[in-house]
C-alpha cells in the first residue's frame, strides 16, 4: 500500500519499523450545513468509497450507512511574480452515520481562549511601549549604562 | 389590455424603435406626476379619515422586492394556465437550476427534510382520519360483497403473471406491482361504478406522467452560489426549485374536488409542527440540473376530470438490490412516509396549478387527494390536504398555513399464494382502500374554483390563431423537457482559470462569439415570431 522509499537495510539496531501508509483521513468542518448524522473528511485521492467505509468500520468500529466521495480541484491563486499557481487536488468524503447518531464538529478555537490571548498580547504591547519610553529618556547617551549619569 | 395587445407591444424585432416608442408612450406627463396639479379626479377634496398610499420601500432590496411582486401580479393576471406557465418558464432559456426528486430514489433519514420542503405536518396513525369513519358501514358491506371477486382477480394476476426474467430486481418489483395494482383498480371500479356516480364519470389513467415544480424558501445558498454572490450580488434569502417527477401505476380522477378533511382555520393547519429544513438538498445526494418547470397531474389542461381521487404508486425504491440502496440501516417505513408526502404534495400541487394557481399566488381553498403506495402485497395509505403552495423566499417564515398528511403504517394484504389459494387475506387493507375510493367528491358551494383564470381558462380557447399556436407549442415543448436547440455555451477550463478567476489576459475580448447566449445573437429570443 505504501509508496514510500524506506531506508536501505543496515546492520544493527534500531531498524525503521514504522508502517506509513498512503491512506489518511482528515476530519474537517463542512463548508455547507449538513444533516446531523453526516461527517466530512478530506481523504487521500487514491482512497475509494470502500476504503473509507472499511477504514471507519474495521479500525474505529464506527457504523457507516453511506459514503459519498468527490474529487475536488485545488484552488488557484496568483503569486507575486504574476503567474497562476495551483494547490494539490483533494478528495472529499461525506460519511453518513445511522440517523440516531449525531456528530458535531468540535469548537477548536473557543472564545474564552481567544480573549485571553488578546489580553496577553495587549499587556505585552503596553509593557513594550513603557520600555520604549524609558529608552527615549536617554536618547543622547545610547548604549551607556544609566549609572553613568549625574 | 388583452393578451393580444400585450404580445404585440412586448416583442419588437427592432429594439431601437421599440424603445423610442416606449419612451413616447410611457413617459408620464406633468399631469400624471401630480406635482403641479391639484386635480382630484372625481374624488372628494376633503375626507374625515385620510387614506394614505402604502409606504414604498425605496432601498435597493425594497425595489427588488417591489419588481418581484409586480411580476407575481403579472402572472396572476394571465388568463390561461399555459400563459401562466410560459410567464415563469420563459425567464430561463436553458431551464431553472433545480434539484429533482426521482421516483426510484428516496434519501436516507430525510423525513424531516421532506416535511420541511413541502411544509407538511405529518400525522401517523393506524387508521384513516376521523372524517372517514362515516363511511365505515358502507365499506364493511362492500368488503363482504366484493372480497371474493377481489381475491380471484388477485390470485389470477399473481399466479399467471409471467415473471420478468431480467436480472434487475427493481424492474421486476415494479412490473409485479404494476400488474396487481392495475387489475385491482379495474375490478374495484367495475364493481363500484354502478353505485357511486363519482366513479361512473371518473377517468382512470394507467402509467400517467406526474410532475410538479415548486419553490422552497428559507434554505441557505450553497457554497458555489455563495462564492459567486460574494462577487456579484449579496442576497440573504435563497430559494430552491424542487421538482418531482414520477409515474404512478394507475390513478383515478374525478370532475369535482374531494371535500376538505379539516377546515383551513383549524389549529392543526395553523399550528401543526413543521421542521424547518436547515441544509441544502445537495447534502441528500440530490443533483442540481437545469430543467424547465413541469406541472402535470397526468393530463393536459383542458381535461374534464382535473381533480385527483386516488393514485397508486409503486415502491421499488425499497428493493435491497437497488443501486442507491443504503443497506440494512435503511428504514423502510420512514422512506415510505417520505414518498407518501412527496407524492401526495406533488400530485395535489399540480392539480392546484391546473386551477390557475402558481407557486407565487397561493391557493384560496384546500385541495385533497389520496395516495396508495404498494408493491402488490404491502399497502400504505396517505390522505393529503393541500392548504398552501406559497413558501418561497420570506414566505417560508411568514406563511402560517401548513399542509397536512395523514399516514397509515404499512400492512400486508395477504401472507402468501400457494396452490391457487390466498393465505392470510387481510380485510382491513381492502376496507381502507374502499373507504378512499367511495369518499365522494362534492361541489364547493360558494367557492370560485378558478379565481385567477380569465374567461378563456386554457390556451385552446384563445381567439388569435398565431398567438394560441405559439403558446401551445411552447407549453408542450417545454413541459417535455427536451434539450434546447442551441447548446449551452461552454467555458473552457483554461478560460475559467486565466480569464474568469484571474484576469491574466486583459487585452483579449471577454466573450468569444460562439460563447454568446442566444439572446445576444438574436434581438429577442423570447419572441413568438422567431419560433
Amino acid at each position: 500500500m505504501s509508496t514510500r522509499w524506506y531506508p536501505i537495510f543496515r546492520r544493527g539496531n534500531p531498524q525503521l519499523r514504522i508502517f506509513l501508509p498512503n491512506f489518511f483521513m482528515k476530519l474537517v468542518k463542512p463548508e455547507n450545513p449538513q444533516p446531523k448524522n453526516v461527517v466530512t473528511f478530506i481523504v487521500s485521492t487514491e482512497m475509494t468509497k470502500y476504503d473509507v467505509r472499511n477504514y471507519l468500520e474495521k479500525i474505529y468500529k464506527v457504523p457507516v450507512v453511506n459514503v459519498a466521495t468527490h474529487n475536488r480541484l485545488g484552488a488557484t491563486k496568483m503569486c507575486d511574480k504574476g503567474y497562476v499557481v495551483k494547490d494539490e487536488d483533494y478528495k472529499i468524503a461525506y460519511v453518513t452515520l445511522p440517523k440516531d447518531l449525531e456528530f458535531q464538529f468540535p469548537n477548536l478555537f473557543p472564545k474564552d481562549a481567544e480573549e485571553q490571548q488578546d489580553k496577553d498580547l495587549e499587556e505585552l504591547q503596553s509593557l513594550q511601549e513603557q520600555q520604549k519610553k524609558e529608552m527615549e529618556k536617554h536618547w543622547d547617551r545610547q548604549g551607556t549604562p544609566t549609572w553613568f549619569g549625574i | 389590455m388583452g393578451a393580444m395587445a400585450k404580445f404585440k407591444n412586448k416583442h419588437h424585432r427592432d429594439i431601437w424603435s421599440y424603445l423610442q416608442e416606449k419612451v413616447k408612450t410611457e413617459l408620464p406627463s406633468v399631469g400624471d406626476m401630480g406635482v403641479i396639479t391639484t386635480k382630484s379626479e372625481g374624488r372628494p377634496e376633503y375626507v374625515e379619515i385620510p387614506e394614505y398610499p402604502e409606504l414604498f420601500d425605496a432601498s435597493p432590496k425594497g425595489m427588488k422586492r417591489y419588481n418581484r411582486d409586480q411580476w407575481f401580479a403579472e402572472i396572476r393576471a394571465s388568463p390561461t394556465i399555459e400563459e401562466k406557465y410560459w410567464e415563469i418558464a420563459k425567464q430561463k432559456y436553458y431551464g431553472h437550476y433545480t434539484f429533482q426528486l426521482k421516483p426510484d430514489f428516496e434519501p436516507y433519514g430525510a423525513l424531516e427534510y421532506m416535511q420541511g420542503i413541502t411544509r407538511t405536518h405529518l400525522i401517523i396513525e393506524e387508521r384513516l382520519p376521523e372524517v372517514y369513519d362515516g363511511l365505515d358501514a358502507e365499506a364493511a358491506n362492500l368488503v363482504e360483497r366484493i372480497s371474493d371477486r377481489f381475491q380471484d382477480a388477485l390470485i389470477f394476476q399473481l399466479t399467471n403473471h409471467k415473471e420478468n426474467k431480467s436480472h434487475n430486481a427493481v424492474e421486476t418489483s415494479r412490473a409485479k406491482a404494476q400488474v396487481v395494482l392495475q387489475s385491482l383498480v379495474e375490478v374495484l371500479i367495475a364493481e363500484l361504478c354502478s353505485e357511486f356516480p363519482h366513479l361512473q364519470s371518473a377517468s382512470v389513467d394507467i402509467l400517467p406522467r406526474v410532475g410538479a415544480t415548486w419553490v422552497a424558501g428559507g434554505l441557505g445558498p450553497h457554497r458555489s452560489l455563495r462564492r459567486l454572490r460574494e462577487k456579484v450580488w449579496k442576497k440573504s434569502e435563497e430559494e430552491i426549485n424542487e421538482p418531482y417527477e414520477g409515474n404512478a401505476s394507475a390513478q383515478v380522477r374525478t370532475e369535482l374536488p374531494l371535500p376538505e378533511v379539516v377546515p383551513r382555520d383549524d389549529p392543526l393547519v395553523l399550528e401543526g409542527p413543521v421542521p424547518q429544513p436547515l441544509f441544502h438538498p445537495r447534502a441528500l445526494k440530490l443533483k442540481g440540473e437545469l430543467l424547465h418547470p413541469i406541472n402535470t397531474p397526468g393530463i393536459w389542461p383542458s381535461d374534464p376530470c382535473p381533480f385527483g381521487l386516488v393514485a397508486f404508486l409503486p415502491q421499488d425504491f425499497l428493493v435491497r438490490e437497488h443501486i442507491c440502496s443504503f443497506g440494512d440501516h435503511y428504514d423502510d417505513q420512514e422512506a415510505l412516509h417520505q414518498r407518501g408526502i412527496i407524492a401526495g404534495f406533488a400530485w395535489t400541487f399540480s392539480q392546484a396549478i391546473f386551477q390557475g394557481f402558481d407557486p407565487y399566488n397561493d391557493i384560496t381553498y384546500p385541495l385533497v387527494s389520496h395516495v396508495v403506495l404498494s408493491d402488490g402485497r404491502n399497502f400504505s395509505f396517505y390522505v393529503y390536504q393541500l392548504n398552501t403552495i406559497k413558501f418561497h423566499d420570506e414566505y417560508a417564515m411568514k406563511n402560517p398555513q401548513r399542509n397536512l398528511c395523514w399516514a397509515t403504517t404499512q400492512q400486508p394484504l395477504f401472507d402468501a399464494v400457494e396452490g391457487g389459494q390466498l393465505h392470510g387475506f387481510n380485510k382491513t387493507v381492502l376496507f381502507n382502500l374502499l373507504k378512499l375510493l367511495i369518499r365522494s367528491p362534492k361541489e364547493r358551494v360558494g367557492v370560485n374554483l378558478q379565481p385567477y383564470l380569465g374567461a378563456e381558462k386554457v390556451a385552446a380557447n384563445l381567439s388569435d390563431d398565431r398567438y394560441r399556436n405559439c403558446i401551445e407549442e411552447q407549453y408542450k415543448h417545454l413541459s417535455s423537457n427536451r434539450p434546447r436547440h442551441f447548446d449551452r455555451p461552454e467555458i473552457y477550463p483554461w478560460e475559467k482559470i486565466y480569464k474568469v478567476d484571474h484576469n491574466t489576459r486583459p487585452v483579449e475580448p471577454k466573450i468569444r462569439w460562439l460563447r454568446k447566449l442566444p439572446s445576444q445573437h438574436f434581438v429577442c429570443y423570447v419572441t413568438y415570431d422567431v419560433m
